[in-house]
């Protein structure tokens, strides 16, 4: 008479099996809203940080003195720190294309001798986690360098193809 | 009898437990089954986007039974679609040279839009097609200035249209930075510039082919200083001297970007300097003598004046592409 219709062993392993299965799809199936508008400001902020560089990458001679090319041509070596930057005219061409956009630029390279060298060349803080980064390639040779008076070190018969990472965030 | 009363089957526990693990399974493997269908809102970013990126990097497109190509400024009733770039081949679908925003796309571009507004949001998409009935988005396209935020007027027209931005809704907006083409310009290095007198001097002069229809634009470089104020002095047109501003506007670029200076600014070796002449100073059918008289600044070749239409090309200026699309 007792023995009708009690849990035993095998039924309270299928009632656990239950509970953690409930559980566990509800902790699971906590609905995951995409930040749609946030999504559109990093593609906005993207878009914009690379039409900056390509509009001074591709700016005719009367249009923008000193393109990206020359501006990168005439860097000194010196790494920058924080309000010390040594591409002032990229520096500002960026700041006006760029309002109330922070951003910093390192240029990245591979010559002979070094490994990949990544170095700072405008520094304004220290990104944001929303900071985006737009590249751009540009190539130098030994009379861009001499005509633009930076200290690149380029064979006569050498290009030296140099990447330009714009990081740029808001605040 | 009292033990067999509210006691769970197992029979009953095997079929409920199966019962929801199935109906978990369905729940978790189709995602957006119990979502509300207010996921339509968000494709309006894709519709700015696109709408952006087309007129900034897509030189346009069009074609009748014969033939099709992307110079559709000069055949816009065959437009099949409507894009800014610039481009110096239209054979091939693509430009070299996106974000440099062409200026006589532009102008066709306001045409197409004043003569027939719902041609013109058909061929940029700027609609939801619901069952074969089309509903269109509200937009406003502008090109701005960088600077002051006015749009550019190229042709006596502003380039802005659609309507009116909304307060009461969601408007999706994206800028892309163009340079956009406001007339044409002939730049000369001050060193190859002649000087009509025998010896070294001040006066250097262009001559410029009439009519004109844009505003004549020079802009010099490279001047050869000798002298503590070095400045242009005046400008003179076929003996006349011109009044700044009425008549000419001069600009010097600092830090790359051109800022309007008066006459008395200093010129060094390396500023460049742009001279921007009304056009209507040059409407007759002749050729105008234009003698630019500097201080301190020196030329050294005589000779006839150089050409300026010959050395003249496209002049771009740095701008906002804004499109701002809601429902």
């Amino acid at each position: 008479m007792n023995d009708k219709a009690q849990l035993h062993t095998l039924e309270g392993l299928a009632a656990a099996l239950l509970m953690t299965l409930t559980i566990l799809t509800i902790t699971q199936s906590a609905m995951i809203i995409t930040p749609q508008n946030e999504l559109v400001m990093d593609v906005q902020l993207k878009q914009i940080a690379s039409d900056a560089l390509t509009v001074l990458d591709s700016a005719p001679e009367a249009t923008i003195r000193n393109d990206l090319t020359e501006c990168i041509a005439s860097w000194d070596e010196n790494e920058a720190s924080l309000d010390s930057n040594n591409l002032e005219m990229l520096d500002y061409e960026l700041s006006y294309l760029l309002p109330d956009i922070l951003y910093n630029v390192n240029i990245a390279y591979v010559n002979a001798t070094t490994q990949l060298t990544d170095k700072k060349v405008i520094v304004n803080g220290a990104p944001t986690e929303n900071a985006v980064v737009a590249r751009r390639l540009v190539s130098l040779s030994n009379s861009t360098v001499s005509s633009s008076g930076g200290e690149w070190n380029i064979a006569d018969d050498e290009l030296l193809i140099v990447e330009v990472r714009l990081t740029a965030w808001r605040v | 009898m009292i033990d067999e009363r509210g006691q769970i089957a197992v029979d009953f526990l095997l079929g409920i437990s199966l019962f929801l693990i199935a109906l978990m399974f369905i729940v978790q493997f189709i995602p957006g089954l119990f979502l509300p269908s207010s996921a339509n809102e968000g494709s309006l970013d894709h519709t700015a986007y696109r709408t952006a990126t087309v007129l900034a990097e897509d030189p346009g497109w069009w074609g009748n039974t014969t033939t099709s190509n992307t110079d559709w400024e000069h055949n816009t009733a065959n437009v099949k679609r409507i894009g800014l770039a610039a481009d110096d081949d239209s054979s091939s679908k693509l430009t070299n040279s996106p974000n440099l925003i062409s200026k006589n796309k532009t102008i066709a571009m306001m045409h197409i839009y004043k003569t027939n507004k719902t041609n013109f949001e058909q061929k940029m998409g700027l609609y939801d097609n619901v069952n074969g009935k089309f509903l269109y988005y509200g937009y406003n396209i502008s090109l701005v200035d960088t600077s002051s935020n006015i749009p550019i007027v190229l042709d006596n027209t502003a380039i802005t249209l659609g309507g009116e931005i909304p307060a009461d809704r969601d408007v999706i907006k994206i800028v892309r930075i163009v340079l956009i083409e406001t007339g044409r310009a002939a730049y000369f290095d001050a060193e190859e510039l002649t000087t009509p007198y025998p010896a070294l001097s001040n006066v250097t002069s262009l001559s410029v082919a009439g009519p004109k229809n844009e505003n004549v634009t020079v802009v010099l470089s490279k001047f050869n200083v000798t002298g503590t104020n070095p400045k242009l002095e005046s400008i003179e047109l076929n003996g006349t001297a011109l009044v700044p501003s009425a008549d000419f506007n001069a600009y010097k670029r600092i830090n790359g970007i051109y800022s309007p200076i008066n006459l008395s600014n200093s010129l060094e070796h390396n500023d460049m300097l742009r001279l921007d002449l009304n056009s209507s100073l040059f409407s007759a059918n002749q050729t105008y003598l234009l003698e630019l008289t500097f201080n301190d600044i020196w030329f050294t070749m005589p000779g006839a004046p150089l050409e300026y239409t010959s050395r003249e090309e496209p002049f771009y200026e740095p701008a906002y592409l804004n499109v701002m699309v809601w429902k």
